[in-house]
Formats: structure tokens, sequence, C-alpha cells
């Protein structure tokens, strides 16, 4: 009769052990379980951005190719007169405004890094863009293709 | 706090970052967006005249405008003495590094949407202590505990999953950047790499290529229309990007066109330029470039003691080995096929993040979750597979699904778990099946039968059918020791890709008979119901059309069903017009509207059994 008293006294303290070995694992097992709902939510919120990423990065890509001819047909109308070609080139441009396209000013202003890139320095009394070298543009207010720019300025 | 660690390519020329995302590393695009660069942003840091520190695209950008206060190539001096002194202050090497860790780190903060605070940067195989510590530094300094510097071969190798490769392997590593190649030969073996030699040359890459590649058009436009445009900015600036793009196509096509329409005016008018350019002829032009990358080779070769073919792996690095002729080079050389798959501007980011991940015990055994290996489904009418859960989906996972009767007063439906790809369901394995009865005397598609596909990590499937209307309810239990292993999972993948038409032939056949039949059930219920609301004529052509279409589906010719169903369902539609517009004269109720063109669509319909338990 003493011998199981004692027996069950033994037990207490094994069972208590037992049961903050479960607890801890149980601990453990939710802080993972929460990490991964964790990661799961902040995955789901980067697949949205990344579709909207997207979204923009294959318009972009289909800008530029109608911006390149845009360009062609400038560069023709400076070299001839034809109402026909005009009447194009006035179309492309039109569609470009529609989509958000705006050009990006250069010449005769300050150069900024945000919207030019220096491809060459010229000595010059002012410090201007003197040339633009390839036209740049903004797709609602983000750069779609940098202004690539001459720049005037003294030597330093 | 996910405490994410970051993965970081310091590079020479351009720096990216990547971060584990679910145990597989992803590139974090530069704030910039896209760049010329890809996802990496050029390793430049700029301090403006008024004040101003520029980091990646924009310090680049003003370069040219602000070359003493421009800091471009940090990285080879990083671990001398060297002092940059800009405007009046000095700055170390470390110093200038990280402000580029910084940029990186920013970005990374707001792409995860958490903070970051430690990384595993990489060096190139040849950087000693001093230039690895200053390395560490750089990332203290950027408020980054580097908790590991990594070798760039090594990081390479580890996003191909070298290290979890059994045995020794020989791994030569072929770095080729915009401005430098790095050869490295490694041994890996008991999960370690060490690194055997290193080469290179310190002023060979893609840039030197697209040059040469300019140079080429350039002689082509003066042959043609004998001008000089070097001096043109603008048409220089044209072809520098044609130039550029051509070589990017002649990777994947073999042969592409050069078009500048205006490229500029000459006495005799305006020059529009074209010309076609192949791969061949590309190769040719780079092929002193190319010829270059054969020393350095062979010297890593001849300092680690190997033979050509004593080789076993080859990774390929930056952006110029994606060219074919880069590719085949190393092979020729090597006689060995480089590794594929990771883009080779990526995956020394990607492996710094995968080394990251198993310092930080992200990669736990137990997070490496299973994919079910075939697809999971069950018989349905016709004896048509019909898929619950697609293979390669990652388990534990569950899915549900409705299903319903395919005649009328159906007593009980049997659920065929069928496992593989192919469209009929005999061709498929069957893992188990079983009944579930006492369905309520109802027309067909009216009882809701919902079934449930539930497996958990080990693989295990449960499948239970539930009637929604009676609450009755079976289930199914299929351990992994019923299903396929490895060998015959292999031979039924094969077997669907060899079957794909005939099966797509088949189901379809299979399909068209149920729609058949679905609207033979539907248009007869319409005119048992509504008959008497139509004139004699149209009933009576709608009947034979109908008695038509049930001798046609006995024929098993599968275009002439479908043609007769149309028959079928013009007339039908014909009868329902001409009821709305009897509807609408005797101002019948609304009700009655819905049912007479809504024809039953029957695409899940279960298999009829005719049950008598």
């Amino acid at each position: 009769m003493k011998e199981n008293t004692i027996k069950a006294e033994d037990k207490e303290p094994l069972q208590r052990e037992k049961s903050e070995a479960i607890e801890e694992v149980k601990e453990s097992l939710f802080e993972d379980l929460q990490r991964v709902q964790a990661e799961f939510e902040n995955y789901i919120k980067r697949v949205e951005k990344d579709k909207e990423r997207e979204k923009i990065h294959v318009k972009s890509e289909l800008l530029l190719k109608l911006i390149n001819i845009k360009e062609d047909l400038e560069k023709a109308l400076e070299n001839i007169e034809d109402d026909g070609i005009k009447m194009i080139y006035n179309n492309v441009k039109k569609i470009l405004e529609e989509e958000g396209v705006k050009e990006i000013k250069s010449l005769g202003g300050k150069f900024n890094h945000n919207l030019h890139e220096a491809v060459k320095k010229v000595e010059s009394e002012e410090e201007k863009i003197v040339e633009e070298v390839q036209k740049g543009y903004l797709l609602e207010n983000k750069i779609l293709r940098i202004s690539k720019v001459v720049i005037g300025g003294k030597d330093e | 706090m996910t405490n994410k660690i970051l993965g970081i390519d310091l590079g020479t020329t351009n720096s990216g970052a990547a971060f584990l995302e679910a145990g597989k590393p992803r590139i974090i695009p530069s704030a910039e967006g896209a760049s010329l660069y890809g996802k990496a942003f050029p390793s430049v840091v700029a301090f403006t005249k008024d004040g101003q520190i520029l980091v990646g695209e924009p310090a680049r950008r003003q370069a040219v405008s602000n070359p003493k206060g421009t800091i471009m190539a940090a990285k080879r001096k990083m671990g001398t003495n060297h002092k940059y002194e800009i405007y009046g202050k000095t700055y170390t090497p470390q110093q200038i590094s990280a402000y580029i860790l910084q940029k990186i780190k920013k970005d990374a903060e707001e792409f995860i949407g958490d903070k970051v605070e430690k990384a595993v940067i990489t060096v190139p195989a040849y950087f000693d202590d001093d230039q690895r510590q200053a390395t560490k530094d750089a990332g203290k300094i950027a408020g980054l505990e580097v908790i590991r510097i990594v070798n760039e071969p090594t990081a390479a190798s580890l996003a191909y999953g070298l290290d979890k490769k059994h045995g020794e392997e020989k791994v030569l590593v072929f770095d080729l950047g915009g401005g430098t190649l790095d050869v490295t030969i490694m041994e890996f073996g008991d999960g370690v790499f060490e690194v055997k030699s290193t080469s290179g040359d310190t002023q060979l890459g893609g840039t030197d290529m697209d040059q040469a590649i300019m140079k080429y058009i350039l002689k082509k436009i003066k042959e043609n229309y004998s001008v000089e445009l070097e001096d043109d900015d603008t048409a220089m600036q044209r072809i520098r990007e044609s130039a550029e793009k051509a070589k990017i196509e002649l990777s994947t096509v073999i042969e592409t066109d050069i078009q500048l329409p205006y490229l500029t005016v000459t006495d005799s008018g305006p020059v529009n330029f074209s010309m076609k350019i192949t791969r061949a002829e590309l190769e040719n032009i780079i092929s002193g470039i190319i010829d270059k990358c054969k020393k350095p080779v062979e010297q890593a070769l001849s300092d680690a003691k190997l033979s050509r073919n004593g080789i076993s792996k080859i990774i390929l690095v930056g952006g110029p080995t994606r060219m074919p002729i880069v590719q085949k080079f190393i092979e020729n050389l090597t006689g060995k096929k480089p590794e594929r798959g990771i883009d080779p501007m990526e995956c020394v980011a990607q492996g710094a993040a995968i080394q990251g991940g198993v310092l930080s015990g992200e990669v736990k055994d137990v997070l490496l979750l299973d994919v079910t290996p075939l697809t999971l489904g069950i018989e349905t009418l016709g004896g048509i597979r019909t898929q619950l859960i697609e293979r390669n989906t990652t388990i534990p996972t569950k899915k549900t699904q409705i299903f319903s009767t395919a005649a009328d007063n159906q007593p009980g439906v049997e659920i065929n778990v069928l496992q593989g790809e192919r469209q009929m369901a005999s061709d498929n394995k069957s893992l188990g099946r079983f009944m579930l009865s006492g369905i309520p005397p109802a027309p067909r598609g009216i009882p809701q039968i919902e079934v449930i596909f539930d497996i958990d990590a080990n693989g295990i499937l449960n499948v239970s059918a539930k009637d929604l209307g009676t609450g009755k309810e079976q289930k199914i239990t299929i351990t992994a020791s019923q299903k396929l292993n490895e060998k015959e999972v292999e031979r039924m993948k094969k077997d669907a890709e060899e079957h794909a038409e005939e099966d797509k032939k088949k189901k379809e056949q299979i399909e068209v008979r149920n729609n058949a039949e679905s609207i033979i059930f539907s248009t007869e219920k319409l005119l048992k119901d509504y008959g008497d609301k139509v004139d004699k004529e149209t009933k009576e052509r709608l009947e034979k059309e109908i008695n038509e279409l049930k001798e046609t589906v006995k024929s098993d010719d599968t275009e002439k069903i479908k043609s007769k169903l149309e028959d079928v369902n013009r007339v039908a539609q014909e009868l329902g017009a001409k009821m709305y517009a009897e509807a609408a004269k005797t101002q019948q109720n609304e009700e009655d509207k819905q049912s007479s063109s809504d024809h039953v669509v029957e695409g899940e319909a279960e298999d009829v059994k005719e049950d008598k338990k």
C-alpha cells in the first residue's frame, strides 16, 4: 500500500515534465504554422504586385516598339512632305498619348539623372543639355525609356 | 517577423539579390524597374555637387557629367588601402560598397514587406582574407549582419543543386560578365566545395562583343553609303541599340534584320540602312573574343592538374554565356555539356539565398513537401476520367467537387477512384471503389453528391462522397502501398503522352454523346411540360428531330451527332421563342420562362449504375 503511494508521487513530476515537453513542441509547431501562414499571405500580396508589374512590363514592351515606329515616321517627315505619312504619324502619336506616354523634355534644359542619361559632355559656357541623342518617354510618370543626351558645361 | 536572409551578388559591374520564398530562391527586382541589366543594377555610386548620394542606374546615367563624383568597380579596390577623394571627403572601398548594399537592403525590404537584417554575400574565389573581411565590413556599415561570405562559383553550384549530388564532382565554373572573365575549378565531395584553381581575364567580356558587332555594322554602312557616322551621336546610339538587339535575337534565331531608316542624310538623300545578319556571321565577328577565353580555361585546368575531360560538371555564369557560341566553345573544350535551367545572370544571387536558407534552418526536412506524381480523379458518365487533383500538386491538399446522377431515379452512385493521365477511366489505374446508395428518387442531374479528395502530407488519400440531400456519406482510405511505384508512374506518364491525341478524340466522342443524351432528355421534358402551349407543327418537327438524333447517337459518328444536335437545338429554340411569344400574349407567369431555353449541361453526371441492393 505504501509502495503504491510512493509510486504515485513519483509519477507526478514525470507527468509534469512530459506535459511541459508537449507544450514546448506545441508552441514550436504553432510558431512554424504562423510563419508558414504569414509567408503565404505575404506571397499572395507579392503575387498581386507581380501581376501589376507584369502588366506594365508587357505594355511597356509593346509601347516601345510603337515608339520606334513613331520616331521612324518623324525622321521620314523631316525629309519628305507627305500628307499620308503625316496622318499615320499623327495616329500613332495619338495612340501613344492615349496610352499615357509622355515625351521627356530635354533640349536646353537642366540635366536630371532621374530623366536623362548623359552619353557625352562638351565644352560650353552654360551647363545645359545641348543635344538629344535619343528621345526619352514617361509612362504614367515612370521611365519608359531614358532620354539620352549630350550635356554642355565647363571642364572640371 | 519572417527574418529573411538575403543572398547578395555584389558584382564588379552589376549587383543583385535574392531571397528564399517557400524554399525556392527569388530575385529581388531593383527599385528603378527593369533596366537593360535585367533585375540587377549597375554597381555605381555617385556623389553629386549638391550633396546627393546616388546608387545604381541614376548614378550610372550621370557619370559622364560628374566623372569626379562617380565611382565604378569599387569591388576591384576592396581590401586595399585605396581611398576615394570626392569633393573634399574621403571614402574607403568598403564604404562605397556599403552604399550599394544599403540600396539592396532597402529594395529587398520594400519587396518582401519586412525588415531584413542578415545576408550572405558572394565574392570571387580568388579573394584573399583582407578582401573578404572588407566585404564583411561593407555589410556591417550597411546595417547587415553578414552571416557568411560564399565564393561566387560555389553559390552558382548551389543554385544548380550540386550540393545534393552524391559522390565526387569536378566542377568548372565559367563566369563571363560584362567586363571580366573568371574561371574556377572546384572539387565537391562530402558536402564541401574546395577551390582547386582560379584563372581569368579582367579585360574581357560582353562589352567587347557589343563593340565588335557595332564596328561590323559601321563597316557595312560605310561600304554601302560611304558615310562616316562615328561623330553622329544620334546615329551611333541607334546603331548601338540595334547591335545589342541583334545579338540577343541571334541567341534564339539564326538570322535577323537590322533596319535603320533615315539613319542620316547625305547630299544624295537619306540613308535607309538595312542588312541581314546571321548567327554564323555574328559568331565570326566575335570569334576573336571567344578565342581569348581559351587560355584562362586551359590555365585553370593545368593549375588544378586536370585534363580537359577530367571535368564532370560545367556551370555557366553571366549574360554573355547565354550565347550559343559561348556554350559551344566550352563544350568543345571540355567535351561536357553545361548545366542548364537557371538564368546565368541570377544563379550567383540565387545560390547565396539558398546558402542563407540552409544557415537559417529554413531549408528544413519537414518543410520539404511532396507532390502527387499522377492525376487523381473519378470515373464519370460514359467511362470518362474526371480529374480532381492534378498531377504535380503539392500535398497536403484537399479538393471538393459536386456531381450528380445520370438517370432519373438513380438509387446510387459508384465512386471509382482513378490515378493516371489518360482521358478514359479504363486506361487509368483504379485505386479503389465504393458505392453511395440510398439516393431518394429524383430526376437526373438533381441530386447533389459532394465528392472530397483529401491527401495528407504522407500521401494517404481519403475519398468521401456525400449526398447533400440526405446527408448520407461513404468513404474510402487509400494508403501509399496501393499506389504506383516510381517505375509505374513513369510508364503511365509516357503512356499518356503517346495516347494523348487518340484519348482526346475518344473523350470528345463520349462528351458529344453525353451531351446529345442530355439534350434529348431535356427537350423531351420540355415537350412533355409545355408541348400544349405551342402549335402542332413545331411540336411535331421537334419530335422528329429528337427521334433522328436518337438514331444518330446509336451510330457513334461524332460529326453526325454534332450536326444533328445543332438541328435539335435550333428547333428547340424556335419552340422556346414561340412559347415566350405565347406566354407574353397570355401574360403568363414569369417563372416558367427559364426552363424553356435552358438545356441542361450534363458534363459531370455520375456513371449510371443500376444498383438494386
